[in-house]
């Protein structure tokens, strides 16, 4: 019997690096500070890009595109989308992290405007299952007024589709804010210490859309004095593990 | 678990604060919509961003260049890394003190000039020569490869499997080599490239997880721990299920049609709380039985078990929330 289990047990544990041990988070990270002339310049966006690039790469196997600044072009931006996303599998999580510029119904990349349908229709072509989507700039709200006018009351054909998470600096009618003093804006700074684990509730090591949620909400909301209140929605389960912590 | 009001946003924060007006201008903190000032250079900014740059591949924003660091015409003994953007090198690490291989041909270029700060005379020489060139700077050589040039070239010069990605434009063993010593900074996880366009710089890392070696089948023998926790009988589902550690890592057995013989096996392995569709594993050819882990328990044991997930609840989930957009 010993030699049989210790076959079914083998067998398990190879499954295990086959496909669970193996899930990867893909990250497109985008941060545009220094946009053309001095007019519209910003002080922390790449700072927060480049910061939610190394909360990933220290807990989790990552796939990662870093655009900053003039690296950040819209038609950049969209390719890196499609291509690092394509090699995304269905369980692992592709997220799409954006500072700088917004305007209703989408962001500035450094050389032009890039709407949020196209960023959704960019991601729309990775096969992955779970997808999330972190936008800190003014009016980043907008994003949600936009989906549900075209989309209301539509549901997916396919009910094995995406869990999809979008979570937004501010609401869209609010602005986005940033202190010289402070390396990265309101919303990244607490975006990136909820992923660090100061969001882990119940410290079962995953951090859930609801605890990320409760405590960015919470902490930029204190913190801006009312006056910025992160919004989450899309599809998705309140349970749904944003980032594993260990 | 929850589902979602499909008419409203899911979380949106204290719903009793009247949103502000798109007019108002917050008074004490600076916002996105406004001129802001080019990033300050502030030590605990400029501490940041050598801390930020490790992963950064060009010489801009956040971006830590390896700078060979020369006496005169001597050969560099030694690499400090610097921070692109300070007003001043920055000698953070000495990197190694090795001695180049390779004779160097210094091409100083002349635009970067000792009026200029080290960031605007990097970005100079790096502008007109690329990456391998040098420039003189406040009487000292510096080189203008950056950190990841520089870490490509001593893979190339070792022999080692290169990654794709983007490269100087020459190869390493022709290239004037005033960088010939190994910068020995130990990087914090290995990194690879994975070409995608010749214009996005794509990377791969893993993280520190020691754990995941525990998860190496190289790691089981007849020597791991096994511990058969209990097994009991579902009355009322007329299923038998057993929970076990190996070494640690809990798993169920789950005996679907309670014929004795047990149908899967299913572990979190990654520890998210769910069991994945490649988390489980029909064994219903092994012949593994009740019999075989000792029969029932005796008192029926706190297995841990609150729900067993069966094949159909993994592939279609009865609590799929509603659907805002189908576009994604």
């Amino acid at each position: 019997m010993k030699s049989n289990f210790f076959r079914i047990l083998l067998l398990l544990f190879v499954l295990s690096l086959s496909g669970a041990a193996a899930a990867r988070t893909y990250l497109v990270a985008v941060g545009v500070a220094d946009y053309p002339g001095s007019d519209m310049d910003l002080t922390l966006p790449a700072n927060d890009a480049a910061s939610v690039v190394e909360v990933y790469k220290a807990k989790q196997s990552l796939t990662h595109v870093l655009l900053t600044n003039s690296e950040a072009t819209a038609d950049r931006i969209t390719r890196a989308i499609k291509q690092v996303f394509a090699k995304a599998n269905e369980d692992d999580i592709v997220v799409f992290f954006f500072s700088g510029h917004g305007y209703n119904g989408g962001f500035l990349a450094y050389d032009s405007r890039i709407s949020y349908k196209q960023v959704r229709e960019a991601m729309a072509q990775s096969k992955c299952r779970n997808k999330m989507m972190f936008i800190d700039a003014c009016h980043a709200g907008g994003v949600r007024e936009e989906a549900t006018t075209a989309h209301t009351n539509r549901v997916s054909s396919d009910m094995r589709g995406a869990n999809v998470m979008i979570f937004l600096s501010s609401r869209d009618d609010e602005y986005s804010l940033e202190s010289p003093s402070m390396s990265c804006g309101f919303f990244t700074t607490y975006l990136c210490r909820a992923l660090q684990g100061s969001a882990d509730e119940n410290s079962d090591g995953v951090v859930t859309a609801r605890e990320l949620f409760k405590y960015v909400n919470g902490g930029v909301a204190d913190f801006s004095g009312d006056r910025q209140h992160p919004v989450m929605w899309g599809r998705f389960s309140n349970d749904m593990p944003v980032i594993k912590l260990k | 678990m929850n589902t979602i009001d499909n008419e409203a946003t899911q979380f949106d924060g204290n719903a009793t604060v009247q949103p502000q007006s798109a007019s108002a201008t917050p008074t004490n903190a600076p916002t996105k919509a406004q001129t802001q000032a080019k990033p300050s250079t502030d030590k605990a900014t400029i501490a940041k961003r050598v801390g930020l740059g490790v992963a950064g591949a060009a010489a801009g924003v956040g971006a830590a260049a390896v700078i060979s660091h020369y006496a005169d015409d001597d050969a560099p003994d030694a690499i400090a890394q610097v921070d692109v953007d300070s007003e001043t090198p920055v000698e953070a690490e000495v990197i190694a003190d090795e001695a180049p291989e390779v004779e160097v041909d210094v091409n100083v270029a002349p635009v970067a000039s000792d009026d200029m700060t080290f960031a605007e005379a990097f970005s100079a020489a790096r502008q007109a020569q690329g990456p391998g060139g040098t420039f003189e700077w406040h009487g000292q050589v510096y080189g203008t490869y950056t950190e990841d040039e520089w870490a490509r070239i001593q893979a190339q010069q070792a022999g080692q499997s290169a990654p794709q990605g983007h490269y100087a434009s020459q190869p390493a063993q022709t290239q004037p080599a005033p960088h010939a010593q190994a910068p020995q900074q130990p990087q914090p996880q290995p990194q690879q490239e994975v070409a995608v366009d010749d214009d996005i710089h794509v990377v791969e890392t893993e993280p520190d997880t020691p754990a995941a070696s525990s998860h190496s089948p190289f790691a089981m023998s007849e020597d791991s721990e096994v511990e058969v926790i209990g097994v009991m009988h579902n009355d009322e589902l007329d299923t038998n299920v057993a929970s076990i550690t190996v070494d640690g890592q809990e798993a169920i057995l789950v005996d679907i049609d309670g014929d004795m013989q047990f149908d899967y096996i299913q572990a979190d392995f990654n520890g998210d709380g769910m069991i994945a569709s490649n988390e489980i594993s029909a064994i219903d050819d092994q012949g593994l039985t009740v019999a075989d882990l000792g029969g029932f328990s005796d008192a029926t044991p706190d297995l841990g078990i609150s729900d067993i997930a069966t094949v159909d609840d993994i592939d279609n989930p009865s609590d799929n929330p509603a659907q805002y957009f189908d576009e994604i």
